[in-house]
């Protein structure tokens, strides 16, 4: 009795143990509603997103992520649980409404989802789902059509698949919360995270519902930054030695008007950044409009914005010496100005680069 | 052949027994003047002992069918259900002819099945019972200390069956989360049909049952410290009234807590409080509760439930090792080992409550202490198995229905005890949590084993009730089939839920893991169906008996030697005419200096050695 006692109580802790903090480990989380479970995966950051469940909108918002966090953009809900074999795996186990239990008969897993108190369980699945269908080949019990209706169907061993299930009495709907569970190899599971769309991006980008509408997002800011850096340094290393004209893309005004967005400074300050690397360029800024309007007035404005984006870079400690602007109002139009799309691309401000002559 | 002892009743009782001026006061005959006064608001511990019985009785049969409605669903869950339309009514929902078990009336089922046999019928049927008969007999008393709260005890539970009862049949169907009815599903209507009306009903029902437990409660320890007659101390009463006596010390110290639970229940769901509600999402609604904890509840829950197994159990204990004693015709072994274990157990029984929340997510850490606690108890369990063993080895074993019931108790406790470590153990309790395995086992142990005590306790105490006997035969197939049959429903069980099937599912078509033992459902419900009908044969037992059963001829039929065998074959009230019995030794003499059996109230002879 003492035996059981002891040797019981040891395997429970090691079992509960939770994870280390620098443990290289994969957490996803579950979470329980009647009825039935939604599954999101970390995405490449590794890291969960904040959740509050005032946030919550069906179809909209399901588990009530807050969009302001970075750590939410690249996570993704999947309508299976995938798991690479012998990985240490941590579910974190929440539940919306009432009391659930995630449970995973197959790997001895089970723990209750509560409203508002996340609890957690750590495993390390080891057979793969391929591996344990191969020793359920030879087995009595496996054999015969899994679907007895259907003559096409596959052998029950071919069949099998490891199941997630609800355990906590939770309602009418309680025993019917499945979910498959897949267990793959490393190779499987990276190729299968590969086709996963984060939810954020798919769903919610730039949509009503995304609190971040309008505005760029750390990742949005690099992608930027690495384009814009390739443009600049392919201009000059280019040995073309005419006048290079390069789009400042990212930079916006408010309608009417020369006033730059909050938005615009990533790409001004690069365009600042690139000018500290290449002391020897100086640069033209020119701003064009759409012929929407007056031209005598979308000349002005041009002249403007353009004067708007060199006092920018002045500020930022550019020499004035290198900076010049120039408004050419609707003269040059890029594409038709009668589409809506045609003339935003009309709306621009462009650089002209002046290489010093090496003589 | 043992030689009869010398002694006369009454002389020993009538002449020299305790003079406590019984009828000095008149109004004993006015008590019993009218029909109503005697059988309905009756304030005669004996009446009110029957009426516990017979409520629990009616509660049993109702419970039990409830079961076979569910079983029939998990065994044929292909078959057409319409012939119980007539009585489910909306709850069946016929489709192409064929009747299928609304899914919330399923869980209604299971959580009334759950609430009635627990709370109605094994506590309010066993201990109401056999406590309200036996504790004045046994201890020489004329009633109990009050005996207009011991009325009231039996009226306000009488009062908690027509609330349950009532809540059957309203529109949206009786409480359906489960006879532990954990929030937020039995905070939320919108979350179940069964959280509205049905729900409060529950809640109502419950606290006046509670309120029939600490009146009845407070009476019992009252009249066991201080109506025993001249000569009954503490170690000289039977195990019965030990067994009693701590049921109800057990009973006043939890149910309280239970209700302090409900009642914050009450609020979470009427006066928009947050003890058990956080962070809920529910019905395209976010509640603005925060802050609770729904793990509270489970706590407070626990705190009551788990005592609640032993408020059970303990009572069947009692009345076996009685029942035992008297039919193997030798004293119980280790009587004073029986009383610390008792008292052990209910001590024990405080803190253990926790192992039926290893997996609720509370901290893992804290399960280390339960899992101690709770397989501390397997000791005082194991030492009343074997002195019930003990008693009964070399005993001059009468093999009669009660003595038939009271072994199958033992038989049950030892089953049922067993599978309690593997899941008192919290590393197997991951896997066996909420399976079929956790039914299996507390039906077993609590279930089934308090049932045969409470079999074993009515067979040998009925002539004492009514002044008959049981059908023997009758009673000896009722044993039979339902011992056979209890561990055919139940045995396969542990094996369906240490493949991990969980309880609790209303189908288990949709899991691939859980739809291969549809072959053992089946045999589990026609099993059912036997023991169910072999109960009503009991039934009919019982009530033909009252009325045509063999009639007792004598006092003391089974040669016991404890006081309820020497009043009056159909005691009046106040259980003796004139003196009460005094006592001058413990309640197990038998086998003793070559006589079958001394009586308590016989003084200690001369030369004897050993006077308890």
């Amino acid at each position: 009795m003492t035996f059981l006692v002891v040797k019981g109580l040891v395997v429970w802790n090691e079992v509960m143990a939770d994870v280390g903090i620098d443990e290289e480990v994969i957490e996803i989380e579950a979470t329980g509603y009647q009825f039935a479970w939604d599954i999101r995966y970390p995405g490449p950051d590794n890291r969960l997103g904040e959740k509050d469940y005032t946030l919550i909108q069906l179809g909209i918002n399901p588990l009530g992520q807050n969009w302001e966090d970075p750590q939410n953009h690249d996570d993704f809900i999947a309508d299976q649980i995938y798991l690479p074999v012998g990985r240490k795996v941590r579910v974190r186990i929440t539940a919306k409404d009432v009391l659930h239990n995630f449970y995973l008969p197959h790997f001895r897993v089970k723990m209750d989802a509560v409203p508002g108190l996340p609890s957690y369980f750590v495993f390390t699945p080891t057979v793969t789902t391929e591996d344990f269908r191969a020793r359920l080949r030879d087995n009595a019990n496996w054999q015969g059509l899994s679907d007895p209706e259907d003559p096409e169907s596959l052998q029950k061993w071919e069949a099998f698949d490891y199941e997630l299930a609800c355990a906590e009495l939770c309602g009418k709907g309680h025993y019917s919360m499945r979910k498959i569970v897949k267990i793959v190899s490393e190779d499987e599971y990276n190729a299968w995270l590969e086709q996963q769309n984060s939810y954020y991006m798919s769903q919610i980008r730039n949509t009503d519902n995304d609190p971040l509408k309008g505005q760029f997002l750390e990742s949005d800011i690099k992608v930027n930054e690495k384009k814009f850096f390739e443009e600049f340094d392919n201009a000059m290393s280019s040995a073309d030695t005419d006048d290079i004209v390069l789009p400042l893309r990212n930079i916006n005004f408010e309608t009417g008007s020369a006033n730059l967005t909050n938005n615009s400074q990533y790409e001004l300050n690069n365009l600042v950044t690139a000018l500290t690397k290449y002391k020897d360029v100086s640069i033209e800024l020119n701003g064009h409009t759409d012929n929407v309007g007056d031209s005598g007035v979308n000349q002005q404005l041009s002249e403007s914005r353009a004067s708007t984006v060199l006092n920018y870079l002045i500020d930022r400690g550019v020499s004035s010496s290198r900076l010049s602007s120039r408004g050419y109002g609707d003269r040059m139009p890029l594409e038709t100005n009668d589409t809506e799309e045609g003339r935003m691309k009309n709306k621009r401000i462009e650089f002209k680069i002046f290489k010093k002559q090496t003589i | 052949m043992a030689e009869v002892l010398e002694y006369n009743e009454d002389v020993l009782i009538k002449e020299q027994g305790y003079d406590d001026h019984f009828h000095d006061h008149h109004h004993g005959d006015k008590f019993r003047s009218g029909f109503i006064s005697h059988y309905i608001f009756s304030m005669d511990h004996k009446i009110i002992a029957k009426q516990f019985l017979i409520t629990g009785m009616i509660w049993a049969i109702i419970g039990a069918a409830m079961s076979i409605v569910f079983r029939m669903q998990l065994g044929f869950p292909e078959d057409s259900m319409t012939w119980i339309k007539p009585l489910l009514g909306k709850w069946i929902v016929v489709e192409n002819g064929i009747g299928t078990l609304a899914p919330e009336f399923y869980y209604a089922l299971v959580t009334m099945h759950g609430t009635i046999l627990v709370f109605f019928v094994l506590t309010a049927g066993l201990s109401g019972t056999f406590s309200n008969l036996l504790i004045p007999l046994q201890l020489g008393a004329r009633d109990m200390a009050s005996p207009f709260m011991n009325m009231l005890s039996y009226w306000f539970f009488f009062m908690a069956g027509i609330v349950m009862f009532y809540s059957l049949f309203i529109s949206t169907g009786p409480f359906a989360g489960g006879w532990t009815a954990y929030p937020p599903l039995s905070a939320l209507p919108q979350a179940s049909q069964g959280s509205g009306a049905g729900m409060t009903l529950w809640l109502v029902s419950l606290t006046l049952f509670v309120v029939s437990v600490l009146l009845g409660g407070i009476n019992y320890i009252t009249t066991v410290l201080n109506l025993r007659t001249k000569g009954m101390s503490l170690w000289r009463m039977p195990l019965t009234i030990w067994a009693f006596f701590v049921t109800a010390i057990l009973g006043l110290l939890s149910f309280p807590v239970l209700v302090s639970g409900f009642l914050m229940l009450m609020c979470d769901r009427g006066l928009g409080t947050s003890f058990f509600l956080s962070e809920i999402f529910v019905n395209g609604e976010a509640l603005p509760n925060v802050g609770g904890s729904p793990i509270l509840y489970q706590h407070l829950f626990w705190f009551l439930g788990h005592p609640e197994v032993y408020i059970i159990i303990l009572p069947a204990m009692g009345l076996v090792s009685e029942v035992l004693s008297v039919h193997a015709r030798k004293p119980i072994f280790g009587y004073k080992a029986m009383v610390y274990s008792i008292l052990a157990i209910g001590f024990l029984s405080f803190i253990v409550w926790a192992h039926h929340m290893f997996m609720s997510g509370v901290n893992p850490m804290i399960s280390n202490f339960f899992v101690v606690f709770t397989l501390i108890i397997a000791v005082p369990s194991a030492v009343k198995v074997f002195n019930w063993i003990t008693t009964l080895y070399g005993g001059n074993i009468r093999l009669n229905t009660p003595m038939l019931f009271a072994i199958g108790f033992v038989s049950m406790f030892i089953s049922g005890g067993l599978t309690g470590i593997f899941l008192g153990n919290s590393a197997i309790d991951i896997q066996m949590h909420d399976t079929y395995f956790v039914v299996a086992h507390f039906h077993i142990v609590m279930g089934v084993a308090a049932f045969f005590g409470m079999f074993a306790g009515i067979y040998h105490w009925f002539p004492k009730m009514y002044g008959r006997f049981m059908n023997e035969t009758l009673g000896k197939i009722h044993f039979w089939f339902t011992i056979v049959g209890a561990y055919a429903i139940f045995w396969p069980m542990h094996y369906i839920g240490m493949a991990g099937v969980p309880r609790r599912y209303y189908s288990f078509d949709s899991f691939d893991a859980f739809n291969d033992f549809a072959l053992m459902n089946k045999f589990i419900t026609i099993a059912a169906i036997i023991v169910f009908a072999v109960q009503i044969l009991f039934v009919i037992n019982f009530f033909y008996s009252i009325w045509y059963g063999k009639k007792m001829k004598t006092k003391n039929p089974w040669g016991a030697t404890t006081l309820e065998w020497t009043t009056d074959i159909k005691p009046g009230h106040g259980n003796w005419e004139g003196n009460l019995p005094t006592v001058h030794r413990w309640a197990y003499d038998y086998g003793k200096d070559g006589h079958d059996f001394i009586p308590q109230y016989v003084p200690a002879q001369e030369g004897e050695k050993d006077v308890h």
